[in-house]
């Protein structure tokens, strides 16, 4: 389920960040480390984590975002920075996993689910954000031959080029193993979903 | 109603579906939720190949604001105290390297199935012999070349197999055995290329090429490039058995 499917919902303003991110566009991509890098570090570093662990769990948390935007139907309907520490909240559950901080990060974080029901559906980013969780999953369970033939397609190659960079017998087989990647990625995103 | 959905959602994704059939699909979708899911799903998949395409460029797009905005920490503050072992309870450390020996077990047996060690397992090259037709024999030293080759000196080997190649490029024995000595050297692109060569091509030496391509996926660790190229090679080839072999440990 989309967080853009919310028809009846008015989209936050910040949804300017969102096309700015869809757009490459390098200002707005200042204007967010401006406005949230120094949020999301004091947030890390005050659950045990280090500045390092906050830069990468920023850089996860934007790039999160930015694959969203690719969605044209994407929209924002709470704040980007509520948004993008949501996903920061829940990459960096993931690492924790167990124990004391963890219990704690996980309290914040369904307490921050009470707060702000008037901002957000929750329930909605949830569902948008373990979706996300699991075509990842799903993708690098692929494994790189299939990773490598999907992207391909993507970046426009014809098979004839894919032939010649990947090494493959044939175009045929390169269609072949196309069809063949998407089918396990689909078994694979479904198992990831329920897992 | 069109039967081949997977074809059509293609065709809807690339753009490539002509309007009354994209209606069509749109149609269909109403009317199929779970044709819709599928759409739906697909165009999920889509946007995050897309996304996966640029995320390099992104990072390194990145990178300027990440160090700007996150410099490195005080190390200091990061110091961590590490107690001492007081209390030596033997029963639990006995249980800790009884556990150890376990998993050393299974960590060793684990290793012993990685690509890598597949691949020191399967790199077994068959003799080279060279049989040199016309041309210009007396100018290459086939004996030198051969010594080379089986002493596993690659670099040598390679150079004298370039002189070779380059007066009888028909030579599909000196093709692969060229390729070789790039695989053994970890040029991979390069072994690829002659292997790539004898495998489309229809010569004795075919299945060979296919074999090498799969050790050369394996050698990077690459299990499904080799799996693929493993698949190809037919029950006649001399490689069969230990290709199928090889197919089924990475299977």
């Amino acid at each position: 389920m989309s967080v853009s499917s919310h028809s009846a919902k008015a989209v936050h303003p910040d949804q300017r960040l969102i096309e700015g991110l869809r757009q490459n566009d390098s200002q707005v991509i200042e204007e967010i480390y401006r406005s949230y890098a120094s949020d999301i570090r004091s947030y890390v570093l005050a659950n045990t984590g280090s500045t390092q662990q906050a830069k990468d769990l920023f850089q996860e948390g934007l790039l999160a975002v930015w694959a969203q935007s690719e969605d044209p139907e994407f929209k924002l309907y709470c704040s980007f920075g509520y948004y993008l520490k949501v996903i920061v909240q829940r990459k960096w559950l993931d690492q924790l996993r167990k124990g004391k901080v963890y219990q704690r990060v996980l309290d914040q974080y369904q307490t921050a689910q009470k707060e702000v029901s008037w901002d957000a559906d929750f329930e909605k980013i949830e569902e948008e954000q373990k979706e996300m969780a699991a075509l990842n999953d799903s993708f690098t369970k692929l494994g790189p031959r299939c990773q490598d033939v999907l992207t391909a397609y993507k970046k426009g190659w014809s098979a004839r080029k894919i032939v010649e960079q990947l090494g493959f017998a044939s175009e045929n087989a390169v269609h072949q193993k196309k069809k063949k990647c998407q089918d396990r990625w689909i078994t694979l995103f479904h198992q990831a979903l329920k897992a | 109603m069109q039967e081949n959905y997977q074809d059509w959602i293609d065709r809807y994704l690339e753009g490539n579906l002509p309007a009354a059939e994209q209606k069509e699909l749109l149609q269909a979708c109403e009317e199929d939720p779970a044709l819709a899911e599928t759409l739906r799903l697909r165009q999920k998949m889509d946007h995050f190949l897309q996304a996966k395409a640029m995320e390099e460029e992104r990072i390194a797009s990145l990178s300027n604001y990440q160090d700007a905005f996150f410099p490195p920490e005080n190390t200091a503050s990061q110091n961590r105290i590490i107690p001492m072992l007081t209390n030596i309870n033997w029963l639990r450390l006995g249980g800790i390297a009884a556990g150890f020996l376990v998993v050393l077990s299974l960590g060793y047996w684990f290793w012993n199935q990685t690509p890598s060690r597949l691949y020191k397992r399967n790199a077994n090259h068959y003799p080279i012999a060279l049989v040199p037709k016309g041309g210009n024999v007396e100018k290459i030293d086939i004996k030198r070349l051969e010594d080379a080759f089986i002493q596993k000196r690659w670099g040598p080997a390679q150079e004298l197999l370039q002189e070779y190649h380059k007066a009888y490029p028909n030579d599909n024995q000196g093709v692969l055995y060229l390729g070789i000595t790039h695989l053994q050297k970890n040029e991979l692109e390069e072994a690829r290329t002659h292997f790539h060569q004898l495998a489309q091509g229809n010569s004795v030496y075919k299945s060979e090429g296919q074999w090498y391509m799969a050790l050369s996926f394996l050698k990077e660790g690459d299990t499904e490039g080799a799996l693929d190229w493993l698949a190809q090679i037919p029950e006649s080839a001399q490689r069969f058995s230990q290709a199928q072999t090889l197919y089924n440990k990475l299977n």
